[in-house]
């Protein structure tokens, strides 16, 4: 570089950054520069980058194989999209606002539409282009009046009647159009329970109604709700904890609702003094994790069990057999993992799940506990037919860590049977995989990945027989999804 | 006699008694009443506001409305305001203790997670002002 041209770029670095005054190195955020740097070397990062569109578009895929003759509906997804907000970046995955994406296949062709969910807290970022509002695991002093106003609405959906709702933990759910996903608002069951968390795993019962549960962590409480297959609410009720555990799902049976207290806990008093909600939990090994059975009919905790201190994200499902309740979960040894998702924000985590499978057999009679581990392989993002719901489950689906990197497998089991098939993605992050029967009753694996390769989000439809064989139909986005949690399948 | 010695001191003491002028906005529906409170640091965390310095309930007409409190002595006060939209005479909450209706707090302050501590909504009355003019917002 001669003198002139030094000149002129330090010139023009100096009118950039006060032009753009976001633009300054000294002024990036560190996390931003973190990422960047680590992205480059390690591709499979652009799927916790994030966008910052409001909405992504396309007409019909491209499409290698052949999509089902009777599979035909929506399939809906949701996750946090937005990890950086005007010039910082979130510092963990479960942060950024939701965007709720719509893949509709109908004879033979997949379309996508995504749309962020416009929350209070998105509309009034946007509004005034600043990072305001501290998330899940990003602290920031402003104060917070009620947790809605923090409801970053990206873990869930519910399909309910004809409606759909975006779910969070931490507060409402939030009501979106099923077809233009635009944001009708927060949705509020009655008074009495406006505002009240409303999980984001939600279960179905076979009569259509709703259980769900939420946890009230500044409240000293756990919420349980039942509403009717139409969205009434048929009952709720307040039950008090200390120190609330991070219940994220729960489970049902014909009788019982089957709640695991996970030894992870809150601490309020860390969370009123400058710290992120994430980090005011503690894990306490020497903590038993509790197991609630609750009667359906009273909402009464009718009998506890105490199991080794351990923490689980999802359950596969529950059911009662003989004088037992046994249900199967995804069970880590502890809560290391959500410093995996701090870290994999600047680049630096690439291992991520240390969940394996176990059935927990609970003993009505003797008041016992046996937990047997169901696998050696790493496993996550279970999925049954949702039609076996607090039955007995003849096959689960479910994501699985076969390489060196996150989940790169789907993986369908029949544990009664030890019969297993998977298929590994090559370059690809998987996305959950759901187990959906069509108009037909045949039996399907569907599921997005993240081809790091390719730089782009594929949609993977398996015949669920065939599973080993690999995807049927694989439809290719022409943009990259940000790496998002729960979905549901809608046909029609 | 004991009394008339009293209240000499007292006028002694002050110069005048000073008017609180609120201007509450952001009312939202235009329906119910709304319900104020002027406290010192012991009322101030009470739900009944019987033994309070000063309260009052106002039917609502607007999204704004102005109220006067007159020959507030000097002190120091919180002001606690609430929109009660369904007339029953109490914040209503969900079954958390999470308002269900509008409210709001002197100094504009709000809470973080709950109720502002008095420190934070409170103001001095020295005597010298004629008027305090404050402005509230309801936080819905």
């Amino acid at each position: 570089m001669n003198r002139r041209e030094f000149i002129r770029s330090t010139g023009g670095f100096a009118l950039s950054s006060l032009v753009f005054p976001h633009l300054s190195f000294a002024q990036q955020d560190e996390w931003i520069t973190a990422f960047n740097q680590n992205l480059k070397i390690k591709p499979w990062l652009i799927g916790w980058q994030g966008t910052n569109q409001e909405t992504l578009q396309t007409g019909a895929l491209e499409v290698k194989g052949k999509i089902p003759q009777y599979l035909n509906g929506y399939f809906y997804r949701n996750g946090p999209a937005q990890n950086e907000v005007y010039g910082k970046r979130y510092h963990h995955w479960f942060d950024g606002d939701g965007m709720v994406q719509k893949f509709h296949i109908a004879n033979g062709k997949i379309s996508h539409f995504g749309k962020m969910v416009d929350t209070h807290k998105y509309l009034t970022e946007k509004r005034q282009q600043k990072m305001l509002f501290q998330t899940f695991g990003t602290y920031l002093p402003r104060r917070i009046t009620n947790v809605d106003k923090i409801n970053v609405a990206n873990i869930s959906l519910l399909p309910l009647n004809k409606r759909l709702f975006a779910l969070w933990e931490g507060g409402s759910a939030y009501e979106i159009n099923p077809k233009t996903l635009a944001t009708i608002g927060i949705q509020s069951w009655s008074p009495q329970t406006k505002g009240l968390p409303f999980g984001a795993h939600y279960r179905q019962d076979q009569d259509g109604s709703i259980w769900n549960i939420g946890y009230a962590s500044l409240n000293n409480a756990i919420v349980l709700w039942h509403l009717d297959s139409r969205g009434k609410l048929k009952q709720s009720k307040v039950l008090p904890i200390k120190n609330v555990p991070m219940v994220h799902d729960f489970m049902i049976t014909k009788k019982y609702l089957v709640l695991l207290l996970p030894s992870f806990r809150f601490d309020k008093a860390k969370f009123m003094n400058k710290h992120s909600f994430l980090e005011a939990h503690y894990f306490d090994k020497d903590q038993a994790t509790i197991v609630w059975l609750i009667d359906k009919d009273t909402l009464n905790i009718q009998k506890t069990f105490e199991l080794p201190a351990q923490f689980v994200f999802h359950f596969v499902n529950a059911y009662e057999q003989d004088n037992e309740v046994v249900f199967e979960s995804m069970r880590y040894p502890n809560a290391d993992i959500f410093n995996a998702f701090t870290e994999v924000m600047r680049g630096r985590s690439n291992k991520f799940t240390e969940a394996y499978p176990y059935r927990v057999r609970l003993n009505l009679e003797k008041n016992t506990v046996i937990e047997e581990k169901l696998s050696n392989i790493y496993n996550e993002f279970p999925s049954i037919d949702i039609n076996e719901t607090g039955l007995v489950h003849t096959q689960v689906v479910s994501l699985q860590q076969r390489g060196e990197l996150f989940y790169n497998s789907v993986a369908i089991n029949n544990y009664q049977t030890g019969k297993e098939q998977y298929f590994s993605y090559t370059q690809q992050l998987a996305e959950e995989h759901l187990l959906i029967k069509d108009a037909r009753g045949n039996d399907w694996v569907v599921g997005t990945t993240l081809d790091y390769g390719e730089k782009c989000t594929k949609v993977n439809i398996f015949n669920a027989k065939k599973l080993n064989d690999g995807p049927v139909a694989v439809a290719k986005l022409p943009y990259v999804l940000p790496l998002g949690f729960h979905g549901k399948f809608i046909n029609g | 006699m004991k009394k008339i010695t009293l209240s000499l001191l007292l006028v002694s003491s002050l110069s005048y008694a000073t008017n609180i002028e609120i201007n509450i906005s952001n009312i939202k529906p235009i329906a119910g009443k709304l319900s104020i409170a002027l406290d010192t640091k012991d009322t101030y965390n009470k739900d009944d506001k019987s033994n309070s310095v000063f309260s009052a309930r106002k039917k609502i007409s607007t999204s704004k409305h102005k109220i006067i409190i007159s020959d507030v002595d000097a002190g120091t006060y919180a002001l606690s305001i609430f929109h009660d939209v369904d007339n029953d005479n109490k914040l209503s909450t969900n079954l958390l203790g999470m308002p269900n209706e509008g409210y709001g707090f002197s100094n504009n302050v709000v809470g973080n997670f709950g109720k502002p501590t008095f420190k934070e909504a409170s103001f001095i009355v020295n005597g010298e002002q004629e008027t305090i003019k404050l402005n509230v917002a309801l936080i819905r």
